[in-house]
């Protein structure tokens, strides 16, 4: 009998060891006081032990250290050149994403137009011929773009759509000599804005009208008059100079577009077509 | 046979060694571990549950003093220095090597089992290939580290005493 006691007594005790210990770690990972004060208790005794001795020992621990692994310094040291590397690129292309953001947000924010749908698309690519003030934009028929839909920025009127297709469409610029787009001055006078050739001011023909004077300054809208192919409201660009012709009857005005026409990144299309 | 107050006092030694000493003395950022070589050099002289408690004792007092789960350390220098004082039962003839031998091996396989544990509690585990290396210099490190062990736990009360005692 007396064996079999003694045999099945150390395995009692290690079987009541291990379910001690696993209290002390569902103790420990609940955070309990006791088990806390204690570890803080023992830091408190072997924390100023360590520290003398770390002191007393740090040269043999410094000369320990390069000797054994005095070949993974060289080696390690390249690792980390490389990571600071790809971390500069890494941060290099998330500034350049934060100023697209700043950029996208910046453009796509269009108060005028907040009752109309919109399709928002990057510029991909400048005049596509040698003649004429263009663009083209990464969206096209695919997204419910047509052509003659009006394009537009934050600013105001950038042109209309020219070709659709469907995954590219090319702008046809305010700037444009053949772009022509009813406006209205002022909320009250109504005119015809044309372009004439890019890089030059817009030039708007109005009747005269003594009682409603264009000024500098004035803000020239589009009417969106029967039969516009622009709604109303976007704006076109701010009056610069007035002249009047020679008959009396008909006023001139060059306008500076407030758009941005040549650094725009995003472009917003205006899903609309006249009524029929 | 060693009394309960110096039991004591040697874990408290070897357990400051090894958060003082032994810290600073790493190869590839690992270090021995001395309380696996009490737990089995425990468990070699005293039997298995001598060498459980031992264990136990001084791997709890070494998870308070450092930053693992409190019941990690224990549990595996328990089961260490059970399965200890389990090769000593087994062993015919005693050797001088054999301490060194069990403690190599306690290393490797309490370092295994304390990684275990650990990624059972939820700690994270290094690769195979990493774990693997880190037992594996602390089984070297405490096959070394073993004489020391054995003479420290070495009973210190005279042989022509002992012989008094036991009434020769």
């Amino acid at each position: 009998m007396a064996p079999a006691r003694s045999a099945r007594r150390p395995r009692f005790t290690l079987v009541l060891l291990i379910l001690t210990s696993i209290t002390l770690l569902s103790l420990d990972h609940s955070g309990v006081g006791p088990l806390d004060s204690a570890r803080r208790a023992v830091l408190s005794v072997t924390s100023p032990v360590r520290g003398f001795v770390g002191d007393v020992l740090s040269p043999v621990g410094g000369l320990w250290s390069r000797a054994t692994s005095s070949g993974d310094l060289a080696e390690e040291n390249e690792q980390l050149r490389a990571e600071v590397e790809e971390l500069r690129g890494e941060l290099a292309r998330e500034d350049s994403a934060a100023a697209t953001l700043e950029q996208l947000l910046d453009e796509v924010d269009i108060p005028y137009v907040s009752s109309l749908d919109t399709v928002t698309a990057r510029v991909v690519g400048g005049p596509v011929a040698n003649t004429g003030a263009s663009l083209e934009i990464d969206k096209g028929s695919a997204a419910g773009i047509r052509e003659g839909m009006a394009v537009i920025s934050s600013g105001g009127l950038v042109g209309s759509v020219d070709v659709a297709a469907p995954r590219r469409s090319t702008i046809r610029l305010i700037t444009d000599a053949g772009f022509r787009v009813g406006v209205r001055v002022d909320e009250t006078l109504l005119g015809i804005c044309v372009g004439q050739g890019a890089g030059d001011l817009l030039r708007v023909e109005l009747s005269v009208d003594a009682s409603k004077p264009i000024e500098e300054d004035m803000v020239i809208t589009t009417s969106g008059l029967e039969r516009s192919l622009f709604p109303a409201g976007i704006p076109i660009g701010r009056v610069t100079s007035v002249s009047i012709a020679e008959d009396g009857l008909t006023q001139f005005a060059l306008v500076e577009p407030l758009a941005d026409l040549e650094g725009a990144g995003f472009l917003n299309a205006v899903l609309w077509v006249p009524p029929t | 046979m060693n009394s309960p107050p110096r039991l004591a006092a040697i874990i408290v030694v070897v357990v400051l060694a090894q958060v003082a000493i032994l810290d600073v003395i790493r190869v590839q950022g690992t270090a021995p571990n001395l309380v696996f070589v009490l737990a089995a050099v425990a468990g070699l002289t005293a039997g298995s549950e001598r060498g459980a408690i031992i264990g136990f004792s001084a791997g709890f007092l070494l998870d308070l003093a450092s930053f693992t789960p409190v019941g990690l350390g224990a549990m595996s220098a328990a089961l260490i220095g059970y399965a200890a004082g389990a090769v000593q039962g087994a062993t015919v003839r005693s050797s001088r090597l054999l301490p060194i031998g069990t403690a190599a091996v306690a290393g490797v396989v309490g370092t295994l089992l304390e990684v275990g544990f650990g990624a059972v509690v939820g700690r994270e585990v290094d690769t195979n290939a990493q774990l693997l290396l880190a037992a594996l210099i602390v089984g070297a490190g405490n096959g070394l580290l073993a004489p020391l062990v054995v003479a420290l736990l070495r009973d210190p009360t005279p042989s022509r005493t002992r012989a008094r005692i036991a009434g020769w």
